[in-house]
């Protein structure tokens, strides 16, 4: 027998089957998610504000405070809810993963998939809720 | 087969790993478990070297108005410690540690890319050694281990300070290297069975550490670069007068430094999290939650640079974000300890050494993070910024985070690493010495920082009232020191004659094998079956899987060396790894670096011409001596099943490629992020054209697009063919694939360089510095495309095979892929967007 270089290897699989590639791709893209957004959030709230104002400062002409505000409040509520997405992405596995060998693989993808929404939505609640609290460009 | 054969193929393959001794060998050794060993050694004496400059500082601050050191002395000194600690000591010996375990950990012979990890090793050796040549000169840094500008620029240091970036510069390649070689071994050459989820918390961690090194040491090195042309080129990056910005480099030096103290704790606490399981005998409690919080911690770290620079006057909101940024990173990384203690409270602890550190790294480890989040508030950074009281928190979380897991780690792995015993009593003598020690000499500097003692000063005056705390302090040091030298002595004097260890067990894989382990780690490849494979070594394996892999793996192949390659989720075995053997090539290509060092640093320009020379001879010679062993007989699959020249993503080398694109993408977008910052906080930024010219920018971009278009169709040709099938049409469509993209190489950089070294004026103004420096970048991306495209030449002319040029035509591809991204970064920055503002 001569292996070909693109067939699938036909090394016998350890449990039996191969993971399903979609799960596995939901997997890992449910689990890098959370950590993409929160970065989005922190440094989209850090651009919009400091090179905005320090533009308009250069420009002398004052921004308009109201729009960014709404600006960084709404993208944020966005960021918020595409990491409860993913939350709920790990849930959907969690239910999924059974007992057998594949299927702890899955467990394990929606447990932290799980943790990794709510400790990101949490974090960036804690980041876009300043706008509300203080003055734009000041 | 008979007996005597079997025997005559197990020297056979004895002698395949074998690796040379003596002068030889310490030149030309590459195997992981060396490499990692010398890293240490190299690290621990450093270590020392700073804790005896740490004395001297100590000594000289013991009482007010003392004059035992004077105050350039005294900024030398401290800067040479943090320098050495930070970069020579701290971040080196973890690369080599992970170098030495991580493939034991994960049940590989070897790290993917052995050469490549002594390479690493050789730059870091050498940038220590021009570092610390610096005493020689009698031109030691002074500018503390941030050098900020302007005190670091040309104006104010003389060439101490270039000693300082070349060193360092060197010491950081090396460690972009040891990421890049950590996480395809974690990703790619795990043991059969060793799925994500069982996964020991040190490689989960190493891989998290490895992605931060990638996204952080990046900016340093480019930091550095910029700095280095704003004294040796007269570029204007940090002259506030030309347009340049002092901030720049706080924020490109933050950028890196707050994730580098993650890139030191992580790992700390990855270390933790293996000797608290095993020596309580109790699996890590929550380990999904633990891998949660680590990978969390290091995205988080990521976030936080500008919580160094509250002081520089940022807007409140700003600040805010951060702040916020640095709440929820307490939370993921506290979410640690609690697994700690409760794995503690679960099982059945036996106060060892290790463990006594691990409880001295949990108490500390708490202490200094309260002082953190205290100076992460920005009401109190204000008053103790710069303060003795921010040196008393970065030691806590230093010392506490990072020494002490290192100790334990030390205990913990010396019968696996070394084959003997240590005396416990001298080390638990040790450990007390080093824990009492640390707190009588840090816990005083809360309070001399509160009472106004500034950091960074040589003396103190009597009135101040602080003189008693700084007595108490180096009383303290002197109690470090002791401990220090006992465990020091104590681990060497065991090397030489402890008594031996016979079977050990802890939970990960590297207890499954004989202390110390053999060359090749593993005779027959381990297969795993759980979250602890050193306790349930037991447990039943699937039989077909066992038996393929024996046939390939046990005690063969005998004529070269070769792993097992695994998919990155579920580690189904999926081909083998060609790994190399011992050779002196990747030493040339680091002395050529060194060399081009010494050039510029003694300005005798000539001889840079000869680094750069010996620097690409190092590198052709190396790649000649890889394709003469990828000799079909060494690629034929293993079994008839394991390949090693399977298509895309199922060989080693597109994963080497991938991550030398990506170390391109992100150091041109540092470069980027630099020229936008400045563009956008530049008071003037006189600007009455750019240097656009839209006809010579589209041929370059339709160039590099051209090389990467054919480069790719060719890597895709003959992919679905027999593994050692060579056809005349192949052949020629490779050969044209490489002639289109040589000349689309050639006619990019004729229409770059002229550019590049022609009109600008890289000294005028920041504006002309970043796009000079930009165009410098593209070339050089441009360059490393061609390299490979070469190699992908020099392969079609030394094999018949078609597979192994398509594989390097496939790595060409994704080379210019990165040159065609970082050019419509380059083309964008310099171009599109100063256009809108003019
Ligand atoms: C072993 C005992 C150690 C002692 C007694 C000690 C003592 C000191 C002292 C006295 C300073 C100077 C403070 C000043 O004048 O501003 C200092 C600075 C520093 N130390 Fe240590 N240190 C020790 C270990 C370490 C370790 C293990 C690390 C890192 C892993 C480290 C990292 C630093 C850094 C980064 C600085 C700042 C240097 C600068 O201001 O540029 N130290 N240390
Ligand atoms: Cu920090």
């Amino acid at each position: 027998m001569r292996p070909s270089l693109r067939n699938e290897s036909d090394i016998p699989v350890l449990s039996g089957t191969r993971l399903s590639r979609r799960l596995g791709l939901l997997g890992t893209v449910a689990f890098l998610l959370p950590s993409v957004t929160w970065l989005l959030s922190l440094s989209g709230s850090y651009v919009v504000e400091d090179f905005a104002c320090t533009a308009a400062a250069s420009a002398d002409a004052p921004p308009s405070t109201a729009a960014l505000r709404a600006i960084l409040i709404g993208s944020n509520v966005v960021l918020m809810a595409v990491t409860l997405l993913a939350g709920i992405a790990g849930w959907w596995l969690l239910r999924k993963a059974r007992s057998s060998d594949t299927d702890a693989m899955y467990a394990f993808f929606g447990w932290t998939v799980l943790a990794f929404a709510i400790l990101y939505a949490f974090s960036i609640v804690l980041i876009g809720i300043h706008p509300l609290l203080l003055e734009v460009c000041a | 087969m008979t007996a005597d054969s079997v025997t005559d193929l197990d020297d056979r393959f004895d002698g395949t790993w074998s690796n040379p001794r003596g002068f030889r060998g310490f030149f030309s050794v590459v195997q992981h478990k060396d490499v990692g060993m010398r890293y240490m050694v190299t690290a621990f004496v450093l270590f020392l070297i700073g804790g005896v400059q740490a004395m001297f500082l100590r000594v000289q601050l013991a009482q007010p108005e003392n004059d035992f050191l004077g105050p350039e002395t005294y900024n030398e000194l401290f800067t040479m410690h943090g320098t050495t600690m930070m970069f020579l000591f701290a971040i080196p010996f973890l690369e080599g540690l992970a170098s030495y375990l991580l493939p034991l950990m994960i049940g590989s012979r070897d790290l993917p890319f052995p050469r490549y990890n002594v390479f690493n090793y050789w730059c870091y050796l050498l940038g220590g050694l021009i570092l610390y040549s610096s005493f020689l000169f009698a031109l030691v840094p002074d500018a503390g281990w941030f050098s900020y500008v302007p005190l670091s620029g040309p104006d104010f240091a003389d060439r101490s300070m270039d000693f300082w970036l070349f060193g360092l510069t060197l010491a950081e390649i090396a460690a972009v290297g040891a990421a890049i070689e950590i996480s395809v071994a974690i990703l790619r050459t795990r043991a059969p069975g060793m799925t994500l989820n069982r996964m020991p918390i040190f490689a989960w961690t190493m891989l998290a550490v490895a992605f931060l090194i990638i996204v952080a040491f990046v900016p340093l090195i480019v930091a550095s670069v910029l700095l280095e042309l704003d004294r040796a080129v007269g570029t204007a990056f940090f002259d506030i007068n030309a347009g340049g910005s002092p901030l720049l480099w706080q924020h490109l030096f933050w950028i890196f430094g707050h994730p580098e103290v993650y890139v030191m704790f992580l790992p700390g606490a990855a270390i933790i999290s293996h000797v608290i399981p095993a020596h309580s005998g109790r699996p890590l409690v929550a380990y999904p939650l633990v891998v949660v919080a680590l990978a969390s911690t290091a995205v988080m770290s990521l976030g936080l640079w500008v919580h160094h620079m509250y002081t520089t006057g940022l807007p409140s909101l700003t600040m805010s974000f951060f702040t916020a940024a640095s709440m929820s990173i307490t939370l993921a990384s506290g979410l640690q300890v609690f697994a700690w203690i409760a794995t503690l409270w679960l099982g059945k602890p036996r106060f060892t050494v290790p463990m006594l550190y691990s409880l001295g790294f949990v108490v500390t480890f708490v202490l200094g993070g309260i002082t953190g989040v205290m100076v992460a508030s920005v009401a109190l950074d204000t008053q103790v910024h710069d303060t003795y009281f921010v040196v008393a928190h970065f030691h806590y979380v230093l010392i506490g985070g990072m020494l002490f897991p290192v100790f334990a780690a030390l205990h913990h792995w010396w019968g696996k690493v070394t084959g003997r015993h240590y005396a416990r009593r001298p080390a638990v003598i040790a450990f007390w010495l080093v824990f009492v020690g640390f707190h009588v000499t840090f816990f005083p500097m809360h309070l001399s920082g509160l009472w106004g003692m500034p950091r960074r000063v040589y003396t103190y005056e009597q009135e101040l009232g602080v003189g008693l705390v700084n007595l108490i302090s180096t009383v303290g040091a002197f109690v470090i020191a002791a401990g220090v030298v006992l465990l020091t002595v104590n681990l060497v004097i065991s090397h030489r004659r402890g008594a031996p260890v016979g079977v050990e067990t802890g939970d990960s894989l590297e207890w499954t094998t004989s202390s110390p382990p053999p060359s090749e780690n593993w005779r027959r490849i381990p297969m795993v079956t759980s979250r602890n494979p050193g306790w349930d070594r037991d447990e039943p394996v699937d039989a077909d899987t066992r038996a393929a892999l024996d046939e390939a793996f046990d005690a063969r192949p005998v004529e070269f060396r070769a792993t097992p390659l695994t998919t990155v989720l579920s580690a189904e075995p999926d081909g083998a790894v060609l790994l190399p053997r011992s050779t002196y090539w990747p030493l040339v290509t680091p002395v050529g670096l060194a060399i081009l060092a010494v050039a510029l640093l003694t300005q005798w320009y000539p001889l840079s011409a000869v680094g750069v020379v010996v620097g690409i001879v190092g590198l052709a010679g190396w790649a000649w001596r890889n394709e003469s062993e990828y000799r079909v007989e060494h690629v034929r699959p293993l079994a008839g099943r394991f390949q090693f020249e399977a298509h895309g993503t199922r060989s080693i080398g597109w994963w080497a490629a991938a991550s030398a694109s990506i170390v391109i993408v992100v150091a041109v977008a540092t470069l980027t992020f630099s020229a936008l910052y400045l563009q956008v906080n530049a008071s003037v930024w006189p600007l009455e054209d750019t240097v656009g010219e839209p006809v010579r920018f589209t041929a370059v971009a339709a160039a590099l697009l051209a090389g990467l278009g054919v480069t790719w169709r060719a890597a895709r040709q003959g992919r679905h063919e027999l593994w050692d099938l060579s056809r005349p049409e192949v052949r020629r469509a490779q050969f044209i694939a490489v002639a289109v993209a040589m000349c689309a190489a050639v006619i990019a950089l004729v229409l770059l360089v002229p550019l590049w070294l022609g009109d600008l004026d890289p000294a005028a103004h920041a504006y002309e510095s970043s796009v000079w420096t930009l165009l410098g970048a593209q070339v050089l991306a441009i360059l490393a495309a061609l390299a490979m495209t070469i190699a992908a030449l020099h392969a079609r002319m030394r094999h018949r095979r078609d597979a192994r040029t398509g594989l390097l035509l496939h790595a060409a591809a994704l080379l210019w892929a990165a040159a065609a991204v970082s050019w419509a970064m380059v083309w964008m920055t310099s171009d599109l967007l100063p256009r809108l503002v003019i």
